[in-house]
């Protein structure tokens, strides 16, 4: 990877929608979502990977701020360092 | 000839009528552009479990209960997708028209037809003719919320995953309005469940033309992503809990998306339908209105010239 020295940070371009419209999106440095086998954190240069969401909260770190957001299930993908969560329905705290 | 009075009437109650096609229309362009909102709202998530779904389909072993298509299909659920309100044209009894063809045609094949109605033209056409219904939706056609299409992929999901003595179905077809521009909607057939996940070659289109056509579209589909997810070298995904695991989580939010896209579409081809008709009733009211019109004069003139000549006539009277 390029970007990925010493001094700059690993940020992943992610992806929140739901059936209602796009959440939201951005850049984050990790997620930590709900998945049914537990809580799954995704950090840069995560392998792929398809899970299935419950109903929890999902957290996306960028560099400053912890968006919260609850969901009622759905699932999340990770592919080269682009993170899709998809909700059944989704509320920002 | 009618008498002025009536004429009048006429004109002054084809204007009032004109004006209500009027405002008809312009609501139904402001739905459009809600419906067009609406759609777009939803691409993001469609998408994205479009490409979930191929990522798993790549995987080299898809084999889901919704996917599976070897059983012989001895029931079928029928969704049919139409309007809660009428001025619009042949909208909904087109779609009726079409969805009736598909239940002769699935009943002469020997299946049994589980009927699913949204929109509440649809509905009462249904109950009129004491036709059951498996269930109903009614309520907001013309802005479909994602919870509607969620609760009506569930039941049809939950009807697909049945076993046939308990009233399960073995395949789910949609029928439902192809939004193909302004002016024109047509209705379509869709074969919903199971899922199309397989190659072309394997694809089963010994069904109509018009289902065969939309399944091996569908399967040619996929067959494209799928190469050219090989070529971009589409990561092989970690699954987890499992892949079955996985499957059961999407494939049925797949179902309720692709079901949500067919109910947006039906919605924006509700009101670009009645826009239309509404459209061609103003026109018709102008017309009318004008003819009225010139009858009224008509009536008027024959009126004057009928009392002129009788004053001509009185005065001849007196001369003479």
């Amino acid at each position: 990877m390029v970007n990925n020295t010493e001094n700059t940070p690993h940020i992943m371009q992610y992806d929140f929608v739901s059936p209602a419209g796009k959440i939201m999106d951005g850049k984050c440095v990790q997620v930590i979502a709900p998945s049914v086998e537990g809580e799954i954190g995704i950090l840069y240069d995560h392998e792929p990977i398809l899970t299935a969401l419950k109903e929890g909260q999902v957290r996306i770190s960028d560099e400053k701020v912890v968006h919260k957001v609850e969901i009622t299930g759905g699932f999340l993908s990770v592919d080269s360092n682009e993170i899709t969560i998809v909700a059944d329905s989704a509320k920002v705290l | 000839m009618p008498s002025q009075l009536v004429l009048k009437k006429r004109i002054a109650s084809t204007q009032s009528l004109e004006k209500i096609f009027r405002a008809q229309e312009l609501i139904s362009a402001s739905r459009i552009t809600k419906a067009r909102q609406y759609a777009q709202n939803a691409m993001p998530y469609a998408d994205a479990i479009t490409k979930a779904v191929r990522a798993v389909s790549n995987h080299a072993s898809v084999e889901h209960i919704l996917t599976n298509h070897k059983r012989k299909a001895k029931a079928t659920a029928l969704l049919v997708i139409a309007s809660d309100r009428g001025m619009s044209g042949n909208y909904t009894s087109s779609i009726i028209r079409q969805a009736n063809a598909q239940i002769d045609k699935l009943k002469a094949d020997g299946k049994n037809v589980l009927l699913y109605v949204s929109g509440k033209r649809a509905v009462s056409y249904y109950n009129f003719r004491n036709i059951k219904l498996e269930n109903f939706w009614t309520g907001n056609s013309d802005a479909p919320a994602p919870e509607r299409s969620q609760e009506i992929a569930k039941a049809l999901v939950d009807c697909f995953l049945k076993t046939s003595k308990n009233g399960g179905v073995d395949e789910v077809i949609i029928v439902c309005s192809e939004f193909v521009n302004m002016v024109l909607q047509r209705p379509r057939v869709i074969r919903m469940l199971p899922l199309q996940v397989v190659d072309e070659e394997n694809a089963d289109i010994s069904d109509s033309e018009e289902l065969g056509a939309s399944l091996s579209k569908v399967a040619k589909v996929k067959n494209d992503v799928g190469q050219e997810a090989k070529k971009q070298g589409v990561p092989l995904y970690e699954f987890e809990p499992s892949p079955d695991a996985v499957l059961d989580a999407i494939l049925p939010r797949y179902v309720s998306s692709r079901i949500q896209e067919c109910m947006l579409e039906a919605a924006a081809s509700e009101t670009a339908s009645r826009q239309t008709a509404m459209h061609t009733a103003g026109e018709n009211a102008n017309d009318l209105v004008e003819d009225l019109t010139r009858k009224a004069n008509q009536a008027r003139q024959a009126s004057i010239t009928n009392e002129l000549s009788e004053i001509v006539a009185g005065a001849a009277a007196l001369q003479g």
